[in-house]
């Protein structure tokens, strides 16, 4: 018997990685900013992406993407807002491309809901600071929510996820006056590991920096019409490898 | 458990990886491998832990499946991978995934090698090279932010050790004498590959 090496030199990941890149592709052409929201269980993805709803009053076209392990919790809350379809992951940890793809069918089976016009399009990750950080799903911002009760060491602690992230927001700054968590720490570090992160602070209960969130929003669609946007969570990847590769499909 | 054998090697400076994203209700994958399909569908699990090495490696066996149909091969010896340090994979945690997943491939007596390593990046202002120490991603040099990792961001396969039954395709070395008979190897290596179409 013969052995053999066949020599591969590709990332595990690398055809899902080539539909998310071509999935973004499509929505750049649609005009649609597509906005990955992660951060660790309960720090407000859901509120802050109803502030966001409530705030924009159907001044632009969105919809959400709602990943959880097992329930429809997320879901409801947002539906009376906008088209959310949720994505179950059946007890897995993070989103992978496919799931979302299958949400964006079942958005485009329902009537009041066009994916191939839309401005915004959030994908809710499922509530972790590990795993998502690893997967591409076709986005072209990635957001960190950090509330203040987690405490401001976070971001280093966490730095594939804060690494990949264009932008972090520090949540329910309201609670500032009882916690010992400033938003400069919180930032200085998080500039560690990402040293071109924007940070704002929001509150939604206070309402608090809703506005500038959504203007920051705004702004990276324009940005994106322009072409001039760069996803952080690109930096880093090593271009594909060309192709006839051996494990090529 | 028969068949599952592993090992991790370092290159660079001791690697300690990201950890998982700990443990999350009892469940387990139950997507073939063989499919590459990643996380379809989860099931219950004994050892309660699901984290997103196992549909990395059910993505990974999927690759190998094919690798192995397409060069006809009559078995897997060993599957060797490159774990960056900015991966977001636990070595660990992918030797438990192989573990769970291998049995139930057509490769169950492969060996996994896990080469570890550790976080370089370039500036891209000044170009110097350096090494990424405690995450802090600046220019050791020029102090600029403006860094780009050159390597430990992947997850790689690097090469899959493949056994063949036709000697003209041998190109590593020969191990032994015991070889199985030309016919039978070969109709293996095809009923993998139509397996793999059955599959899609």
């Amino acid at each position: 018997m013969n052995t053999r090496t066949i020599r591969v030199d590709r990332d595990v990941r690398s055809e899902s990685r080539r539909r998310a890149a071509q999935l973004r592709g499509v929505f750049s052409d649609r005009g649609t900013l597509v906005v990955n929201m992660l951060s660790s269980p309960g720090a407000g993805k859901t509120s802050l992406l109803e502030a966001t709803a409530r705030h924009w009053a159907g001044r632009w076209r969105m919809a959400v993407l709602v990943g959880d392990l097992a329930t429809d919790r997320d879901a409801r809350r947002l539906a009376p807002y906008c088209p959310v379809e949720q994505l179950t992951t059946g007890g897995a940890c993070h989103l992978e491309i496919q799931l979302l793809e299958e949400g964006l069918q079942r958005l485009a089976l329902r009537g009041d809901c066009d994916p191939t016009h839309l401005d915004f399009l959030f994908v809710e990750n499922v509530g972790n600071l590990v795993c998502p950080a690893s997967h591409d799903l076709a986005e072209h911002v990635r957001v960190v929510l950090l509330s203040v009760t987690e405490g401001e060491d976070k971001p280093g602690k966490y730095p594939k996820m804060f690494r990949t992230s264009d932008a972090m927001v520090v949540t329910k700054t309201d609670l500032l006056p009882h916690v010992p968590f400033t938003v400069a720490s919180a930032a200085e570090d998080a500039r560690l590991v990402q040293p071109l992160m924007d940070v704002l602070s929001v509150s939604v209960l206070t309402g608090e920096g809703v506005a500038a969130w959504c203007r920051w929003l705004e702004h990276a669609r324009d940005r994106m019409l322009a072409g001039a946007l760069q996803p952080q969570h690109l930096v880093d990847r090593r271009p594909p490898a060309p192709a006839g590769n051996g494990a090529s499909h | 458990m028969s068949g599952c054998r592993s090992s991790v090697e370092t290159t660079s400076e001791t690697s300690v990886l990201f950890g998982p994203c700990g443990r999350a209700p009892v469940a387990r994958q139950e997507s073939d491998p063989g499919t590459g399909q990643g996380l379809t569908h989860v099931g219950t699990d004994e050892r309660g832990v699901i984290v997103h090495e196992q549909s990395l490696m059910a993505a990974l066996l999927g690759q190998v499946a094919r690798l192995a149909a397409e060069h006809r091969a009559t078995g897997v010896e060993e599957i060797c991978v490159e774990i960056g340090r900015l991966s977001g994979v636990e070595p660990t945690l992918l030797e438990l995934a192989f573990a769970d997943q291998v049995p139930r491939t057509r490769f169950r007596d492969a060996r996994l090698r896990i080469v570890c390593v550790g976080l370089q990046a370039v500036c891209c202002d000044c170009g110097a090279e350096f090494e990424v120490e405690g995450f802090r991603f600046r220019c050791t040099t020029c102090r600029s932010a403006r860094v780009r990792v050159t390597r430990g961001d992947d997850f790689l396969l690097r090469d899959v050790v493949i056994r063949t039954a036709d000697a003209t395709d041998a190109e590593g070395r020969r191990e032994d004498n015991t070889e199985p008979p030309r016919g039978r190897g070969e109709s293996k290596a095809e009923s993998w590959a139509e397996e793999e179409r059955a599959e899609r």
